[in-house]
Parts: structure tokens; C-alpha cells; sequence
């Protein structure tokens, strides 16, 4: 094993990886227009264009006569000088759109995941360390409901009982100043936390589990290794493998919920953009938070995977893909 | 380590005792399947006839768990919406089976260059937000229900080839396959009848998994509009639809949302046990 060159060689290449990968969604977001029924000149004036004048301008503008590898390196240059249209709708442009919104939304997605960590972990370990009695009863109840409870019910659900039962929060919007907004977003991150601290209550709770049955663990005690060093020095960092890469996921998973989240309690973010853009049928918007959205998802893998590295210097070469 | 002595899973005599939990699961998914059978045969109140003169009422002895936001029955479409919250959802964890069961198995069984192509699609697809890619394909192609189907359906194999790979990868060493080997049994027999069956309990929870999966995503795209056709009688449109009137009856929105949560939560519930009971006959974790 080549373990000297094995940590910046590694980052290396895997970064390298990426690039193939940021082609392929590219050319794949590219051709979305094409998808449209109508083609692209449908998708860029959101509708059918019935005049052949108006047609043959855009086919001009959109440089759509030339073949298809020459108007992909248009769009591609434009693309990494920040342009990624406008909006059929709003007539803004995409790139301003999608600046507005994302603060709020990275806020979401931000507490969200922070707080579902912040109890599934300690609450996943105790129950895995105290297996069958009461709170791993209510851990294995916590995984299993919120999990399985998608976060657009739960939303509906927090609406009504806060909302309109007991009126104690605000339910709708932004409001405006700091304070206001934090108490509109109290409810909106309870349900991003939700979903997610079920998964990982589960994830936690699993991977302790087969640590402390490995005979690593009874030869430690046997050895009469105390009960704190052995679970921080040998049985977290072991289960830690796969909770990482199970917070990791989360990254993924919750840009999704935020957009039903975010529906729901009509908060002004990238999620409500998409919903907005779908229901308009605006391709430019949807081309460019797609593009967006893979960017991010492939960031975050790569970052999974050098975190991946540092935890544990054992796996990580031989995963290499 | 243990694994070498595993005897076949189904060892129901010694594990008689279900847990109540699983009791009650397997009745309310039970009550569904015959709220979709025969509901519309004990059911009259029209589903779909808008009564302007009680809209938005509470629940009460004539409408049980009260009207809409166009005065219908609020019980009646949840009855009638049985058909497709299940359908889909069938369709995609059935599609996610017979893949992960053939390909998974073969993956797992042969390893080599077929095991490596598997894993690296399996990987990419897992990097993917499949519901998000799903909002935007679906809107795209202006597809309804259907399309929304065919895409999770796709969206969905990742997760059933990778466990079900390694269950087979699991398999593959064991002393029966072997055994079965040196009898000279052809290599399709081995994996799909013996494999295959050894591992059937790991299938049965992975159809669950994604039953209940699909059935959330389902419901999340009807809900924004790109699933059902406006006034069918969907559980996730009925949950926007019924928003609308959350102040005046909150079951019409609670009422749908509650029975996707239950259906979901059920079929989980009953996946986690088989997977369990399986971990357990093995004697692995």
C-alpha cells in the first residue's frame, strides 16, 4: 500500500473525478429544454410560439440553427460567466433569483440537519449502549414514526396544532426583521429536523449495535479497559464509518424536503422557486436550479468522501472508485 | 464467522410469537386493501358532486370525517383514494424486487467485472436526489400519475440492488452453495432458486421499504400538483386541496395525511420485523 502518496493523491484524484461527472449534468441539464414538448423554442418562451416570425427570431437568438455541440458551448460559456437566463415568468434573471433565495433556504437545510444530529446521536448511542429498555423503546418508536412520516404532513399537521389550535406561532411567510424571522422559521426547521432525525436515530442506533457485538469490545473489557475510553476510543470512532456517510446523505435528502417545507409554510426560498418555475413551466429556472442542486449534491459527495479519509485512513485507498 | 452453519431462514416454529405492533400493522394495511376492493361497492356518497351548501363542515353524523373545500365527502374520496396509494406504490416496490432479485443476485454471485459495473451504477444513482429529480422530470415531460410512476420506478432500484448484492455476496461462500456447486446444479438454479430463497425474507423487507417509500413520493408529488389529475380523489392532492379549509374541518387535510402516515409507518414497521427476524434466525447482528 502506498500509503505516503496516499492522502493529497487521493484528494487529488478524487477531485479529479468530478470533472467528467460536472460534463455529464451539464450536457444533461443542456438538453432538458429538448425534453419539452415543443422542443426548446417552446420551453424558452413557455408555450407554443404559432407565429413563424417570432419562431425564427428566437431560433436566431437562441442560436438554435447551429448543431447541437456548438449551441452547448454557447450555453456552457454563458453559464460560467454567471449567466443563466431569464425567467418566462418574472422576466428576472435566474441568476438573481436564485442569489435572493438562497440564504433562507441554506438556513433551512443548515438547522435542520444541526438539530437532528444534535438529539439522534447522543439518543441512538444511549439506546444502542442500554439495548431494550426504555429509551431504546422510544428510539426504535422515534426511527421508525418520523421516518416514515413524510415532512409535508408533519407540516400540515404543525400548522394546525400551532397555527390555527393554539395560535402560539407564526405559520406563514417571512415576517420582517431578525426576531420575526426567526420565530416564522421555528416551525419550518422542527419539520426539517424531523425526517432526518428519525434516519439517523436508526443509523446511530444500528451501528453502535454491531460495534458492541464485536469481540474487539469483549476482549477490551475482559482487558479491563474502562467503559468511557472504550466507547470513545474504540466503539464511536468504528460506528462513526457509517454515520458519516449517513449524514451525508442527509445533505441530499434534505434540499428535497426543503422544497415541501418551504410550500407549506410559504417561506420565499429555492424550494418555493422550484414549485413556482414548475407550476409555470419555466424551463430557464428549472435548467438553472437543477444545475444548482447537482453541483451541490456532487460537492457534497466529494467532501463525504475526504471526510471519509480523515476518520478512517484503514478503508479509505482501497475505495477509490 | 457464524455464517458458516446458517441454517435456511424460515424456522417458523420456533419463532410463533408476533408482536402486537405487526398485529396491528397487517389490520389497518388489511383494511385498506378492502377499502380499495370493495369500497366502492358499500360506498355511494359520491366522491367527486361538489355541494356548495356544506363546504368545509365539520365532521358530523352525515359526513363522517366531514367535507372539503367543495362540500364532499371527506371519508368517501380517503375510501376511494385507497386505489391509488396503492397501485404506484405496488408498482414500483414490485418493479424494485424483480430488479434487485435479478441483478443483485447475479452481481453478488458472480462479482468480477458484472459485480463492478453494478456498484458503480448503484453509486452514482445513490448520489442522485431522486424525489427532486423526479419534480423536474415529471414537469418537463408534462407526464401525470403515470409518468410519476414509471420515474420512481427507475429512481428506485439503487437501494434494493445494493442490499440485496450483498446478501447474495453473503450467500456465495456459505457451505450449501458449495455443495450445490459440486453436485454440478448449473450456476442459474444455484443463484435463482437457492440463493434467491435463502435471501427471499431481505427481498420481502426491501419491497416494504419501498412500498412505504414510494408511497411518501408519490403522495409529495400529487401534493405539489404532478401526480393525480386535479379532482381525483388522491390522498396527496386531497392533503393540498384540503389546506385550503384547514381552519373550518382540519381533517380534510388531516384525515389523508394521517392515512399516509399510517400506511407508511405500517409497512415499515412490518419490513423492519422481517428484516429483523432474519438477522436473528442467522444469528448475525
Amino acid at each position: 500500500m502506498k500509503r505516503q502518496s496516499g492522502l493529497a493523491g487521493y484528494a487529488l484524484r478524487r477531485v479529479l473525478l468530478v470533472v467528467p461527472l460536472v460534463l455529464a449534468v451539464t450536457i444533461a441539464v443542456f438538453l432538458l429544454t429538448s425534453l419539452v414538448p415543443g422542443g426548446p423554442v417552446a420551453a424558452l418562451i413557455g408555450g407554443h410560439a404559432t407565429n413563424t416570425a417570432e419562431v425564427n427570431a428566437i431560433r436566431a437568438r437562441y442560436h438554435l440553427n447551429e448543431s447541437l455541440v456548438s449551441q452547448y458551448l454557447t450555453w456552457a460559456s454563458q453559464v460560467l460567466h454567471g449567466n443563466l437566463g431569464r425567467s418566462i415568468f418574472s422576466s428576472e434573471t435566474v441568476a438573481s433569483e436564485i442569489r435572493s433565495r438562497l440564504p433562507v433556504t441554506l438556513v433551512l437545510n443548515g438547522v435542520g440537519i444541526f438539530v437532528a444530529l444534535l438529539v439522534s446521536v447522543p439518543l441512538g448511542s444511549i439506546a444502542a449502549a442500554r439495548r431494550g429498555g426504555l429509551i431504546d423503546r422510544v428510539a426504535v418508536g422515534v426511527g421508525v414514526f418520523l421516518s416514515s412520516a413524510p415532512n409535508f404532513v408533519m407540516a400540515i399537521a404543525l400548522v394546525y396544532l400551532f397555527g390555527i389550535r393554539f395560535n402560539i406561532l407564526p405559520v406563514e411567510g417571512l415576517g420582517s426583521g431578525l426576531a420575526s424571522e426567526a420565530q416564522h422559521l421555528v416551525l419550518p426547521c422542527v419539520v426539517m429536523a424531523v425526517a432526518p432525525l428519525g434516519f439517523m436515530t436508526k443509523i446511530v442506533r444500528a451501528s453502535m449495535l454491531e460495534q458492541l457485538e464485536m469481540d474487539y469490545v469483549a476482549f477490551a473489557r475482559a482487558r479491563g479497559v474502562g467503559r468511557w475510553r472504550l466507547y470513545r476510543a474504540y466503539i464511536v470512532r468504528n460506528a462513526l464509518i457509517p454515520i458519516v456517510t449517513a449524514s451525508g446523505l442527509l445533505i441530499v435528502t434534505s434540499l428535497t424536503a426543503t422544497v415541501f417545507v418551504e410550500d407549506v409554510f410559504g417561506i420565499p426560498g429555492l424550494g418555493q422557486l422550484l414549485v413556482s418555475s414548475v407550476t409555470n413551466s419555466d424551463i430557464p429556472v428549472i435548467q438553472g436550479l437543477v444545475l444548482l442542486v447537482a453541483l451541490w449534491v456532487i460537492v457534497a459527495n466529494v467532501a463525504i468522501d475526504l471526510v471519509y479519509v480523515a476518520i478512517d485512513p484503514r478503508v479509505s485507498f482501497r475505495r477509490l472508485r | 464467522m457464524i455464517g458458516g452453519l446458517a441454517l435456511p431462514v424460515g424456522r417458523r416454529t420456533s419463532r410463533l410469537r408476533v408482536p402486537v405492533t405487526i398485529v396491528v400493522s397487517s389490520v389497518f394495511i388489511l383494511a385498506v386493501v378492502v377499502g380499495a376492493i370493495a369500497g366502492p361497492t358499500f360506498i355511494h356518497t359520491s366522491t367527486s358532486a361538489p355541494n356548495p351548501l356544506s363546504v368545509g363542515t365539520m365532521p358530523s353524523h352525515a359526513h363522517l370525517f366531514g367535507t372539503d373545500e367543495l362540500g364532499r365527502d371527506v371519508f368517501a374520496r380517503l375510501v376511494a383514494g385507497t386505489t391509488t396509494a396503492l397501485t404506484g406504490p405496488l408498482i414500483i416496490a414490485i418493479s424494485g424486487f424483480a430488479v434487485s432479485a435479478l441483478v443483485g443476485v447475479a452481481a453478488g454471485y458472480f462479482g468480477g467485472a458484472l459485480d463492478a459495473v453494478t456498484m458503480r451504477f448503484v453509486d452514482f444513482m445513490f448520489a442522485l436526489p431522486a424525489l427532486l429529480l423526479a419534480i423536474v422530470i415529471v414537469t418537463v415531460v408534462q407526464g401525470g400519475y403515470w409518468i410519476a410512476v414509471l420515474v420512481l420506478a427507475v429512481l428506485n432500484v439503487q437501494g434494493d440492488i445494493r442490499l440485496v448484492r450483498g446478501a447474495a455476496l453473503e450467500q456465495r461462500n456459505l457451505v450449501y452453495v458449495e455443495a450445490a456447486r459440486v453436485t454440478g446444479i448449473s450456476r442459474f438454479s444455484i443463484m435463482y432458486r437457492h440463493i434467491a430463497r435463502n435471501i427471499l425474507p431481505i427481498l420481502l423487507a426491501d419491497f416494504a421499504t419501498d412500498f412505504a417509500g414510494a408511497l411518501v413520493a408519490l403522495a409529495g408529488l400529487a401534493f405539489l400538483g404532478l401526480g393525480a389529475e386535479p379532482g381525483t380523489p388522491d390522498w396527496g392532492l386531497m392533503l393540498t386541496e384540503g389546506q385550503t379549509v384547514l381552519f373550518e374541518n382540519p381533517f380534510a387535510a388531516l384525515a389523508p395525511g394521517i392515512a399516509i402516515v399510517l400506511l407508511a409507518v405500517s409497512v415499515n414497521l412490518i419490513g423492519d420485523w422481517l428484516y429483523e427476524r432474519r438477522a436473528s434466525a442467522i444469528g448475525g447482528r
